[in-house]
């Protein structure tokens, strides 16, 4: 079943973000996560932006964590990729996968 | 002069108390030492002195090191990042969004005021509050325009 829901290239490395790191994915592993995969340096607000819109997506959903001294005494959010959008990424691979198998027609270079 | 009630964490206590034993000890030598003196030989009293002096560097120099690297952590595990900054994304952020950003700041900022020092802590708590306040004004202010334009067919 396909999904009727669109995803740019950066909601879909943060989607890709969250879920290699499995229960652990709050915004600090998720940031460096994403810088290491680019090579860019991305800002908390780039990041915390693109989550707000996934989860009015319906594509994430969060939770809060304990708050920690390391943190001043604020709590973590986790996230986690809900199952609408892993075939939403599915998807998004196959059609990518297509397009680059796809050659152009003779007579055009 | 009225004294001020401090409270010592348990960790620290423990160090400062063994300090305290190891130093008590050496005093007592040399209080005994200073008794013996007057009947002393110079060298022997000189001698002695010198073993003492020894003894009580390579016993009191490890305990200092250890205070000092625990009240660097102390320092480091309270460190915090710069006010005006921190206070302007706290004014720019939705209410449920400030505990989590914020925090998750916080956090890398600590690691590398331990990693490095506070200057590139600040530099780089800098650079993260100016490239993110931007797409959080944007992200309100779609927003707003969308919940204006909504509002036109109701």
């Amino acid at each position: 079943m396909k999904s009727n829901k669109y995803i740019g290239e950066f909601e879909e490395l943060v989607l890709l973000a969250i879920l290699s790191q499995g229960e652990n994915a709050y915004g600090v592993p998720i940031r460096q996560a994403l810088e290491k995969a680019t090579g860019r340096s991305i800002s908390i607000g780039s990041l915390y932006t693109t989550l707000s819109r996934l989860e009015e997506k319906g594509l994430i959903g969060s939770r809060s964590g304990e708050p920690t001294p390391e943190r001043g005494g604020r709590a973590k959010r986790y996230y986690e990729v809900k199952g609408s959008a892993k075939l939403l990424l599915r998807d998004v691979q196959a059609a990518r996968k297509r397009l680059k198998a796809l050659k152009p027609a003779k007579g055009t270079s | 002069m009225r004294s001020r009630k401090v409270t010592v964490p348990p960790q620290l206590f423990v160090l400062l108390e063994s300090m305290q034993k190891s130093l008590a000890l050496h005093q007592e030598r040399l209080s005994e030492l200073k008794v013996q003196l007057p009947s002393l030989d110079p060298a022997t009293g000189h001698e002695e002195l010198n073993a003492i002096k020894v003894e009580i560097r390579s016993s009191i120099q490890p305990q200092i090191k250890a205070v000092s690297a625990y009240l660097r952590q102390m320092q480091l595990a309270s460190s915090r990042p710069p006010f005006k900054a921190e206070y302007l994304l706290h004014l720019i952020l939705p209410k449920e969004e400030r505990a989590a950003v914020i925090g998750d700041l916080v956090e890398e900022y600590r690691y590398i005021h331990r990693r490095f020092d506070r200057r590139h802590a600040d530099v780089w708590f800098y650079k993260q509050v100016s490239m993110s306040v931007w797409p959080f004004i944007r992200f309100t202010v779609s927003r707003i325009a969308a919940f204006v334009w909504l509002s036109r067919f109701f």
